[in-house]
């Protein structure tokens, strides 16, 4: 009934995390068909591997290993990660890094949003229908009541932004929301979450920015 | 309070869609809130949630039903206190997901939690008789069907009754929505006693069209919250026979005097 795999963007990057109810096979080809799929998706980010479900073989990982390595693109880092007991094993032997450092992620960030990832999507997101992406997002369109915008990086929305954002998704407290009329339901940076007022906003169209200054989140006009 | 007694689930369900399932859900707990009673109120609707619209705490939602269930968070952290009433939480359903996302298992063992520590918990069901409406109903120790005096949510409230009888789910109650006397008294409306018996179960309340209800569920403040509103009334007697108390069926006679109307109620309860 539910997914073999599941995915969670976190500060530090992706964890993929195995459904251990299916058997081997079934995990091994429902991975590297999310992961030829998620390719472009992956590119340049972290991706921890959560392991911790049962006791691995040497030549098991060396498997696993294998078929990742055969399915990402090159510039993609993986993780082994072992969430009960905190053990964790990086294939590239740099085995003093703190991959689970937000410092880390965030001095990646700049060299990974530098390149060519921002996405830019056309089109309105309606209640129920929402936008993830690793990096930088720009929408051309409205994200109404209901709908959802998540990013690694900046979200520039230029439209109405009425649904739920969340920028700096993997941790970056320095990313920004910019919108023709930035009117959230619920805006988050980082780790940080704010709240429309329950009052009524005016209607009129004004952009604005929304940051992060001093651990809050604060909203300026944008003069263009 | 280890000894205190378990609380009690319900269910507010009626096949029919747009016949006041989430109004009722909002006004129930919120006027069994003021009564002093610890609620909680789950928006089974996942993918159409409405329940914290109506509630007025959509902007506080950050973890919902389906994070519970999945163990992405704790119960108490997706738990949103009401901002008016400290007795009622509210679990929100998760409005990216489907119905499949959760199970009757799932929302069982969900609901058995919950009823450790509170005395209500009321679950507006989604319309329909797939998936969603069978989740609405797992764990539910009572059922309150709504429907509105129409045929067709009539015919649809009936075959709801029996699924929920079908259930284990025992001796539904009914409530009647958005009754107009005075197309009842010119014979345009079905009455009362017609409905009771196409659906030969109890009547818990009978509440009358209001333009109040527009107001309130744009506002996100239930109706019962103001007064002079005789759904707002309605309500609050509902709540008072939930808690057992003979409240008779009000008098939905149109007088000009809002006190007059509420001092002439007929023993029919």
């Amino acid at each position: 009934m539910s997914a073999v795999i599941k995915t969670k963007i976190e500060e530090q990057g992706v964890i993929l995390s195995f459904n251990p109810d299916y058997c081997w096979e079934e995990i091994t080809s429902a991975l590297a068909e999310h992961l030829q799929e998620g390719a472009q998706f992956y590119q340049g980010s972290k991706l921890y591997f959560d392991l911790a479900f049962k006791d691995w073989r040497a030549e098991e990982l060396q498997n696993l290993i294998n078929l990742i390595e055969s399915n990402i693109l090159p510039e993609t880092d993986f993780y082994f990660m072992n969430q009960s007991s905190g053990v964790e094993r990086d294939n590239k032997a740099t085995p003093k890094e703190q991959p689970f450092s937000p410092r880390s992620a965030q001095e990646n960030k700049y060299t990974k949003t530098a390149g060519n990832d921002t996405k830019l999507i056309q089109r309105t997101l309606r209640s129920g229908q929402s936008i993830e992406h690793m990096a930088n997002l720009v929408l051309l369109g409205d994200v109404n009541p209901g709908a959802e915008i998540k990013a690694g990086g900046d979200i520039i929305v230029f439209g109405k932004l009425m649904g739920l954002v969340h920028a700096g998704a993997t941790g970056d407290k320095g990313a920004a929301i910019t919108a023709l009329q930035l009117a959230p339901t619920q805006i988050r940076i980082a780790s940080v979450i704010s709240r429309s007022p329950d009052e009524d906003k005016s209607k009129e169209l004004r952009p604005e920015r929304a940051y992060i200054k001093n651990n809050r989140i604060v909203v300026e006009e944008v003069n263009l | 309070m280890d000894q205190r007694e378990q609380g009690k689930a319900i269910v507010i369900t009626s096949g029919k869609g747009g016949v006041g399932k989430t109004t009722t859900t909002a006004n129930l707990g919120t006027a069994l809130a003021l009564l002093g009673k610890k609620i909680c109120l789950i928006d089974a609707d996942i993918g159409l949630r409405n329940l914290d619209v109506v509630m007025g705490l959509e902007n506080r939602i950050v973890y919902d039903l389906i994070d519970v269930v999945e163990e992405q968070c704790r119960l108490e952290q997706a738990l949103i206190k009401d901002k008016r009433n400290e007795n009622l939480v509210l679990l929100p359903a998760a409005q990216t997901r489907d119905k499949d996302a959760v199970s009757e298992e799932q929302m069982k063992e969900l609901i058995l939690k919950l009823k450790e520590r509170m005395d209500y918990i009321l679950v507006d069901s989604p319309a329909g008789i797939e998936q969603g409406f069978r989740n609405a109903i797992a764990g539910a120790d009572k059922a309150i069907i709504v429907t509105t005096p129409e045929v067709s949510a009539v015919r649809d409230a009936d075959r709801i009754i029996g699924m929920v009888e079908a259930e284990g789910v025992n001796d539904p109650d009914l409530i009647i929505n958005r009754i107009r006397q005075d197309m009842v008294d010119r014979g345009d409306m079905m009455n009362i006693e017609d409905m009771i018996e196409i659906l030969a179960i109890d009547i818990l309340g009978v509440v009358p069209e209001d333009e109040g209800i527009v107001v309130s569920t744009n506002k996100g403040e239930p109706i019962v919250l103001s007064n002079n509103h005789k759904a707002g009334e309605a309500f609050n007697n509902i709540a008072r026979r939930l808690e057992g108390e003979d409240v008779p069926l009000m008098d939905l006679n149109n007088s000009d005097s809002i006190l007059a109307k509420f001092k002439k109620f007929v023993g029919l309860s």
